[in-house]
Order: C-alpha cells, then sequence, then structure tokens
C-alpha cells in the first residue's frame, strides 16, 4: 500500500462480518418490555392507597416481567401488543401471586405451561441453575438482577429479582430477604414523608367503571388506560379479584355496554399523585398515592395506616 | 445507516422534512417516551445494527450480546430524559460506544483479543459472500479480524472514528452526533487514526497465505 489513500481505499472495500442473531434478541426484548414483575413487593412504588394499589398494579402489569411472559410473549412485537388492544388478553396468575399476560395469539396451553415454568423456576433457584443476564437499573436508582432459566423443555426464559440470586439459598429465602429488603425501604420512605422530604412530581386521573356482566351477574371494575397514540384499554377484574384478569379496547367495553351485555353501575375518578422522597441517605425513590387529596394534605395518621396497610400486603399471598 | 445529511460546516442539522424516516422516528421515540412498552418498535429498528456494531468492535458474540442488551436497557432507562434532536441511532450509537469502553476497562484485553471468532464462525456472515462458502467466510473473516488486531492497539477515540467510519459505513455528520464533537475534529480523527493504523497493521503478524 503505497499510500494512505490506497490504504483508505482497500479498508473501505473490507468485507465486515455480521453477527446473526440468536434468541437473544427477543429474550432481551421481553426483557425490556415486561422489565419488572409486579407482585415481587420491589417495584417502583410499593405503597399507595388500595384504589391506587390496584391501579398501578395494573400498569405494572402490563408492562411487568413475570417468567412466564418471557416464554408467552417471545415473538410479540410492539404491534402486536397495539393490535391485541382490539382482543382480549388474558391476565393469568402463574402462582404465588405472580401474574402473566396472556395475548389473545398465543399458543392455547400457554397458561398452563407459563404455571409450569413458574414452579420449575423457584426449584432452578435451589438448585444455584440459572444464568445472570443483566442488572437493569430501575428509575430511582432501584436495581433489578435478571438472570435466565433453561426448563425442562428446553425453552429458556429471564425474571428479574429485586435481589442476586447468589445470596439466596432457595426461593423462600428470597421471598423472605426480598420482604424484608422491602420492609426496610418502606420505613424509610415512611420516614422522608414524616419528615416533609418529598416533592410532587405527577397527578393523573383514573376513571373506573363499576359494572355488571348480564351474562354471569359478575360485578366487575373496568379501569381505563390511556395509551399515547390515542387508543384506550378497558381492564377488567372482578370485584373479588386481586388483579386485573383481561383486557379490551376501552371502545369495546363501551360497545358492550351499549349493547346491554354489561350494565354500568357507578363510575369512580380518582386522582393519582406521584412524588419523590428523598430519603435519610440522600438518595431518591417514588411513592404514588391514589386518593381524594394529595400527600401534603393527607394527615400523618393516614400515612402512617397506608404505610401499615401496605406492610400487611406485602406479607401476604398479594405482594 | 441512513445516508447522513450533506454538511458544508461544522454545525450538523437533519432536516426531518428532508428525511421521512427522521419524522417517523421521532415520532417512535415520543410514543416510547409516553409508554415504555413501545420502546420494542426502536428495538426493532436497531437491535441488529447495534448488536453488528458491537460484534465488529468486540469479535466477540457473547460480549456483543451482552453490551448490545445493555444498550438497550440504559436507553431505555434513559428516555424520559433523552431529547430527540434528529437521530435515535446516533445515541444508541453512543451507549453502545461507551458500553464497550466500560467493558474493555474491567475486562483484561487478552480475553478479548483473542481468537474466539472462529468458534463463533457459524454465526457470522458476510453481506456479499463470495463464490468460496465457508472457506471464503473463514478467509474474510481472518482479514478482519487482522484488521481489527491492529485496530485495537490504537487509541480508542480512534477505533471508534474509524470503526464507525468504515466498519459502519457512517458519514462524518452522524459520527459527530455520535460522539458529540465538531465535524472538523472527527475528519481529523479519522485522518490520523488511518495513518496510525496503517503503521500497525503493517506491523500486525500475517498469516500464510493472507495479503491485503
Amino acid at each position: 500500500m503505497r499510500d494512505q489513500g490506497e490504504f483508505e481505499r482497500w479498508l473501505a472495500q473490507v468485507p465486515v462480518p455480521s453477527l446473526q442473531e440468536g434468541p437473544h434478541r427477543e429474550q432481551v426484548k421481553a426483557q425490556l418490555l415486561h422489565p419488572t414483575h409486579p407482585s415481587q413487593g420491589n417495584g417502583e412504588e410499593p405503597m399507595r392507597t388500595r384504589t391506587a394499589f390496584r391501579t398501578t398494579r395494573l400498569l405494572k402489569l402490563a408492562a411487568g416481567l413475570l417468567i412466564a411472559a418471557v416464554v408467552v410473549a417471545a415473538g410479540w412485537t410492539a404491534e402486536k401488543v397495539y393490535e391485541s388492544v382490539s382482543k382480549k388478553s388474558r391476565v393469568v396468575e402463574v402462582g404465588d401471586g405472580y401474574h402473566t399476560v396472556i395475548p389473545p395469539d398465543a399458543p392455547a396451553d400457554s397458561a398452563e405451561k407459563a404455571k409450569r415454568h413458574h414452579e420449575e423456576m423457584k426449584q432452578l433457584i435451589g438448585q444455584k441453575k440459572y444464568k445472570f443476564v443483566n442488572t437493569f437499573e430501575m428509575p430511582r436508582g432501584r436495581k433489578h438482577y435478571v438472570y435466565q432459566f433453561t426448563f425442562a423443555d428446553g425453552s429458556k426464559g429471564g425474571c428479574g429479582f429485586s435481589i442476586p440470586l447468589e445470596k439466596v439459598t432457595s426461593w423462600d429465602d428470597y421471598l423472605q430477604k426480598s420482604n424484608k429488603e422491602q420492609a426496610q425501604l418502606n420505613e424509610k420512605m415512611r420516614k422522608a414523608i414524616v419528615a416533609g422530604k418529598f416533592r410532587a412530581i405527577n397527578v393523573e386521573p383514573l376513571l373506573t367503571h363499576v359494572c355488571r356482566e348480564v351474562d354471569s351477574g359478575q360485578k366487575v371494575r373496568v379501569q381505563r388506560i390511556a395509551l399515547p397514540d390515542g387508543k384506550q384499554i378497558a381492564s377488567f377484574r372482578r370485584e373479588e379479584a386481586h388483579s386485573p384478569e383481561y383486557e379490551t379496547s376501552w371502545e369495546e367495553h363501551l360497545e358492550e355496554v351499549r349493547q346491554g351485555k354489561r350494565v354500568l353501575l357507578d363510575e369512580q375518578t380518582f386522582k393519582n399523585y406521584t412524588y419523590e422522597l428523598t430519603l435519610e441517605d440522600g438518595s431518591t425513590t417514588g411513592f404514588t398515592c391514589g386518593g381524594a387529596q394529595p400527600l401534603e394534605k393527607t394527615p400523618p395518621e393516614e400515612i402512617a395506616r397506608m404505610f401499615d396497610q401496605a406492610a400487611g400486603g406485602a406479607a401476604g399471598k398479594d405482594r | 445507516m441512513v445516508p447522513g445529511p450533506d454538511v458544508k460546516s461544522d454545525v450538523v442539522q437533519f432536516d426531518a422534512a428532508a428525511r421521512p424516516e427522521i419524522a417517523e422516528e421521532a415520532e417512535l421515540v415520543e410514543r416510547a417516551q409516553a409508554l415504555p412498552r413501545a420502546f420494542g418498535d426502536l428495538y426493532d429498528l436497531y437491535y441488529g445494527k447495534i448488536l453488528g456494531y458491537v460484534y465488529r468492535r468486540t469479535l466477540d458474540a457473547a460480549v456483543a450480546e451482552e453490551l448490545t442488551s445493555n444498550t438497550f436497557f440504559k436507553a431505555l432507562r434513559a428516555l424520559p430524559e433523552y431529547a430527540h434532536r434528529g437521530h435515535f441511532g446516533a445515541w444508541l450509537y453512543r451507549i453502545a460506544t461507551n458500553e464497550i469502553k466500560v467493558h474493555r476497562r474491567t475486562t483484561s484485553s487478552r480475553r478479548e483479543s483473542g481468537l474466539k471468532w472462529r468458534e463463533e464462525l457459524g454465526r457470522v456472515h458476510f453481506a456479499c459472500p463470495g463464490p468460496g462458502g465457508e472457506e471464503d467466510a473463514e478467509e474474510k473473516m481472518r482479514t478482519f479480524a487482522q484488521l481489527h488486531e491492529a485496530l485495537r492497539r490504537l487509541p480508542e477515540a480512534y477505533q471508534v472514528v474509524i470503526s464507525l467510519r468504515y466498519f459502519e459505513a457512517m458519514p462524518y455528520a452522524e459520527i459527530a452526533e455520535v460522539l458529540g464533537k465538531r465535524l472538523g475534529t472527527v475528519k481529523s480523527l479519522i485522518h490520523r487514526g488511518l495513518e496510525r493504523l496503517k503503521r500497525q497493521y503493517r506491523r500486525e503478524p500475517r498469516e500464510e497465505g493472507f495479503s491485503p
């Protein structure tokens, strides 16, 4: 090569390799789109009033990572997510209070498979058979540790955990430590609120239709969730259920009310307030509470009651 | 890589009206900022490009996948603060470039500069496969690996600009956007980097039969 020009021309023509994409693509996508487990008790907003708790659970559920969701949602594209708005997406419990969203076009055995994988995952944690994938930093400084599991049927799935699995000996040990960590965080948050170390960063209205299904006679709560492209989701939860059970579009819900399939009994509108708390160590964290009044106007005894309620919830099945 | 704007000064501007894909991308970014799960569209758009870029910088499939996922996780986390000014891809390349830099700081260079590409040859492909099939691919890969080895001996700044320019076929203006540097600085870095790479490449040991 006589001069730099010649070298540059040669360099520009050197064939460059590309890497064939593998399962990694869909695995990471599933983790990105479902970054956390809604019922791990380590989400962004561990405390809220009852209504807001349900609502935010719903929002988190829609975006949360579940072990089975990786399997079920593999192959999802964002377009499909939007398409699914016009169909019913089922929300099923896979076990231990964990839930997953089953898209309408998923195979018929997806729910069973998700449950089986959840049980297997618990065993694999005890057997230390997992592969660390990544550390996912949640907004406001919290971390999730993402691990991959290989199931008996050969498929792989990932799940985010609030503490490294290397530090736990079993699934039960994980739950115990995770809940303990959450309780400690709650206590820090309670102290921050009592000390007035918070500032509002968002407030949004939340609409719920209280309805009765004509066929079954069951009472359902239908939460409206607005998407940025103008579409709206209706998320259904039976009165006695702990979490949403399926979704349709909001228009479809209204149409069924018009057709007399569902009777509109009442509506409830709440404001959902989001705050940034400054903890005693100087770190910040998010706190969401819903209700009639903002945190600034909430009496201390009500704040204490909210934390007691959340602590009770964290200890129970409905984490 | 989409062609960059015609830049005649150091001021880099992308005209959304002239480049419809930018307007479309802006919409995707806006949507993802409002609803994180809509990030999937941007992920689909850029996963292959970022994976390819990181692989060409590291020649290690596992590392490339790890750093690619890190890139997208970090992008998603920082998305609320991201101000879209023209090219989302440039921002992703910047994050990926930082990931590579951090990875190299924390990993011994020996680990990365090995011959791992030989084991992963089955996963590698070239845009224009030659008539020689697998043998041809191996030959091309060997050429690239030797070039890669020479490049790795240069300072990081040169590695980045040369990789972006010659392996990613990125226009100068876009490289400037990725690095947050002025256009003149980028051209100068490429010029000096080429000179050093040429010298380094001549010093690299060759396998028998190989000639650039």
